[in-house]
């Protein structure tokens, strides 16, 4: 389903909805700019299959986790924003706390190791 | 010469013909696609590579049927028996309801129509707030799975506007066949006036689903308070009316449409208040 430079695809797969979640947690955005900008953000090394993205957008919608709006911009064409709801932070919440163990966990446990 | 518009028609009819029949998920990608194709253009490709890249990125048309197939809501069996029993009594009620008026000889078609439309749209609407109590039910005892939640969440998307739609369809019947029989459209009767409010409610659901940024819970809970205003509309209105116009029909029925009206109001009014209170975690996924 995903395709990643670095980092394996089944964590970028299980990273996608908090990394969603997050982006439109800073305000709405559509499905072109949301994989743009974790491509920056990631320098590239976390890369969402284009069309994939959407079906996840889609099921997060289904959820009650986003809503979305089309609007039309000034050259006449549309794009679907995206926005997270209520429900939806609720579940960046829980996610968060859920990747805040693992990285605390993982953390301690490579303290002063060298790989 | 390379046309861009002519290859984007041939792209789209690839994704047809794979079977992403959707429309507006079509557009969506589309969007995407152009979206891609300005910006290659933009790093100074030309318009035929950049449209293959952008293609080859969102990936084969197969590919992406099969991806949005793995998001398709299997149905939960209670959304499926609600449906069923709500077109059964729609169909049963339209036979009924013919028979009734062909064995009286007066067989009017505004009006068969207006009846038909409030029995299956103010169903409807008992069916949305029957759907926002299973979720009040299933979210307090903890067992508000995500298929339950996404399946209640989308039967109510699909569902209030067809509802909404019928109630509205229902009320302008009404307004017509009032028209022809008593010379206005509008009378002030409590049966149009619960039309009016059922109709109002049931728009503002759809347009908060739809549109709002309402929790799930909130849309539910919006879903028992349009049950309730139905109730009110349907049964108190009959009452009101018969109050009014009907003494005899309100001492035949009265007591058994008064009770009926008053163990519904009871049962909204305890989901409604058990609503209130958040949903906790499902405990089975």
């Amino acid at each position: 389903m995903y395709s990643a430079a670095m980092i394996e695809k089944e964590l970028v797969a299980a990273s996608t909805e908090p990394l969603i979640l997050s982006l439109l947690a800073k305000g709405e955005s559509y499905g072109y700019e949301l994989i743009q900008e974790i491509k920056r953000l990631s320098g590239e090394e976390i890369r969402w299959t284009d069309g994939m993205l959407y079906p996840v957008l889609h099921r997060m919608e289904d959820s009650g986790w986003i809503t979305a709006r089309w609007v039309e911009m000034e050259n006449g064409r549309k794009r679907k924003y995206y926005s997270i709801k209520e429900d939806g932070r609720q579940a960046l919440k829980k996610k968060r706390e859920q990747w805040t163990v693992i990285s605390t966990v993982l953390g301690g446990l490579w303290k002063g190791q060298h790989v | 010469m390379f046309d861009l518009e002519p290859s984007i028609t041939e792209w789209r009819r690839q994704m047809l013909a794979a079977g992403l029949k959707t429309g507006r998920r079509l557009d969506e990608l589309e969007s995407h696609l152009r979206e891609e194709i300005s910006a290659l253009k933009s790093a100074g490709a030309s318009e035929e590579v950049a449209f293959e890249q952008a293609v080859a990125r969102l990936g084969s048309p197969h590919s992406v049927y099969t991806e949005f197939n793995k998001i398709r809501i299997d149905h939960i069996w209670p959304v499926k028996i609600g449906w069923a029993l709500w077109l059964a009594a729609t169909l049963l009620a339209a036979g009924g309801l013919m028979r009734r008026l062909l064995l009286a000889g007066r067989l009017d078609l505004v009006l068969g129509a207006h009846i038909l439309s409030v029995i299956a749209g103010y169903g409807g609407a008992m069916l949305l707030g029957g759907f926002g109590i299973l979720y009040v039910v299933w979210g307090r005892s903890g067992r508000l799975s995500p298929a339950r939640r996404q399946s209640l969440n989308r039967a109510v998307h699909r569902f209030g506007p067809l509802t909404a739609g019928l109630v509205i369809a229902a009320l302008l019947l009404g307004m017509l066949w009032s028209r022809q029989n008593w010379g206005r459209y509008w009378n002030w009767d409590p049966k149009e006036i619960g039309g009016l409010c059922a109709s109002a409610w049931l728009v503002a659901l759809v347009v908060m689903q739809r549109y709002g940024r309402l929790s799930d819970r909130a849309v539910m809970l919006l879903g028992i308070g349009g049950s309730t205003v139905v109730s009110l509309a349907w049964f108190g209105g009959n009452l009101w009316y018969n109050y009014q116009n009907n003494h005899e029909r309100l001492r035949a029925h009265g007591s058994e449409t008064a009770w009926l009206l008053a163990v519904l109001l009871g049962i909204h009014l305890i989901f409604l208040v058990m609503g209130m209170t958040p949903a906790r975690e499902a405990r089975e996924s």
